[in-house]
């Protein structure tokens, strides 16, 4: 007869047995920004000054007075190879230690802490919105966690910015009016458009319900701090703000803000397949299944723009002709993914160059080019 | 004569012209200044003259001003409409104090 310390017993031989099955598909990597990230920057000069000061001149010239807003506006560009930073550079009053707004790279954030709540049991792929906000209409009961990681909820949500429609757009109704006392449960209310599942639509609206679910379901056992707890302590992301609406729900679509070193520490937690120190921080199943094109984009002919070619809000390099498909960075490998937000912030993933580029700034007209960026930035890192 | 155009011009932006959300674009203007300048200025540690530029939207009618000992931002439009940001802690930044 088995006593309940038995029970203990076995289950502890279970759990070291997850844990170094966990811990095996990690690849050996011997660098690490415990502390902070290792500095190879004068190396990378002396090695590829040209190709940085061809970088420099396309993202670090500005054009005309401040207040035109014209031209590119980079703040910031970090860029890691092999887990050695290997160029730095701020601007326009940025510095090492400022956090920067990420706007839409919140939403890769998202998708990450989503990730670590369904490794804990808390969510599933399938739980319903309605498991955790009452009296919805009652077809959004169909809306599902993995409905809203691939913005394929249905609702009828207009995702438009300034000078756009500021009547119509969701997004600022949600942040600015008049549901952004409790953000989640305004987008948890609206009607559906299409059945969930069948369409996409990229959404603030999805990503900013996602968290109020995360924060409605890890709250209790892991406080207000639970995206501290599960993510950014054990990533060492010392500057992470993430903002939340008068409800306490995190804004999960837009709000995060870190330096760009921190930035780059997320990027390499994706590079390195979800491990963190040699150990499965998060699971490689979930990364993998993040930067794929989601089952919604791959059941029919999206013809998407371009740069909104979607995994689990993770922003993907694919080109298929059958589906309308054009990778947005074409200079760059086909496995490259990278989180984007407004006004040309982003952090992008090279798995077969082992390299993190990110980028921050306040471009405004539209007119940067970020493949001609990219193409540069990794050249950086050749011979390193 | 000018009396007639400003009542217009308020109906206009403070009302809203089109169907859509229940909100109006000066008040909405008012909260997005508010709660931007509050993070620009709190959060990423930028100085006002950087917040005061980055914050500027159209129509450029909402002004605001700021409590730097409290860490609290109040905009306002036309006289009429207003909205207030604080901080908060740092880790959740700022937040819109509740519609009025």
């Amino acid at each position: 007869m088995f006593r309940p310390v038995h029970i203990c017993f076995f289950a502890l031989l279970a759990l070291g047995a997850v844990n170094s099955a966990q811990a095996s598909t990690c690849e050996e990597v011997t660098r690490w920004p415990t502390d902070s990230w290792e500095d190879a920057t004068e190396e990378a000069r002396e090695k590829n000054a040209d190709v940085i000061a061809e970088l420099e001149e396309l993202v670090f010239t500005l054009e005309g007075e401040d207040a035109e807003r014209i031209g590119t506006r980079t703040d910031a560009v970090v860029i890691i190879k092999s887990g050695r930073l290997i160029y730095e550079k701020y601007a326009r009053g940025w510095n090492a230690d400022k956090p920067h707004l990420t706007w839409s790279v919140t939403k890769s954030i998202t998708s990450a802490l989503t990730g670590l709540a369904v490794s804990l049991g808390v969510l599933s792929l399938e739980t319903s919105i309605c498991d955790y906000y009452a009296d919805l209409p009652p077809d959004n009961c169909a809306v599902t966690v993995k409905h809203l990681l691939e913005f394929s909820t249905g609702f009828d949500w207009t995702e438009v910015y300034e000078n756009e429609g500021n009547q119509v757009s969701s997004v600022f109704a949600m942040l600015y009016g008049e549901g952004r006392e409790d953000m989640s449960t305004f987008v948890a209310n609206h009607p559906l458009r299409d059945e969930p599942g069948t369409t996409y639509q990229y959404s603030t609206g999805d990503a900013t319900l996602l968290t109020g679910i995360l924060t409605k379901s890890l709250s209790d056992e892991y406080g207000d701090d639970f995206a501290w707890d599960l993510l950014f302590d054990p990533l060492g992301m010392t500057s992470s703000v993430i903002e939340r609406d008068r409800a306490g729900g995190l804004i999960g679509g837009s709000y995060f803000y870190a330096t760009p070193r921190d930035l780059a520490r997320f990027g390499y937690l994706y590079l390195n397949n979800g491990c963190w120190e040699n150990e499965q921080m998060l699971p490689e199943e979930w990364v993998t299944n993040s930067t794929s094109l989601t089952e919604v984009m791959s059941k029919e002919r999206i013809d998407a723009d371009p740069d909104w070619i979607q995994g689990w809000m993770w922003w993907l390099n694919i080109t298929d002709d059958d589906k309308g498909l054009e990778a947005p960075w074409p200079d760059l490998p086909a496995t490259a993914f990278g989180a984007s937000g407004h006004w040309g912030q982003s952090i992008n993933v090279f798995p077969t160059l082992d390299m993190v580029v990110v980028r921050t700034a306040d471009d405004r007209d539209r007119s940067f080019v970020k493949n001609d960026f990219l193409k540069l930035a990794v050249k950086i890192g050749e011979g390193l | 004569m000018k009396k007639c155009l400003l009542l217009i011009f308020m109906l206009g932006f403070g009302a809203g012209c089109a169907e859509g959300y229940s909100h109006n674009d000066l008040r909405m203007l008012t909260a997005y200044r508010a709660k931007e300048v509050c993070s620009c200025l709190f959060v990423q540690q930028q100085t006002e003259d950087y917040c005061r530029a980055y914050t500027v939207a159209f129509p450029n009618l909402a002004t605001y001003s700021v409590d730097l000992e409290e860490k609290v931002v109040q905009a306002e439009a036309l006289l009429v409409w207003t909205n207030t940001a604080r901080y908060e802690s740092p880790q959740f930044g700022c937040v819109l104090d509740p519609i009025q």
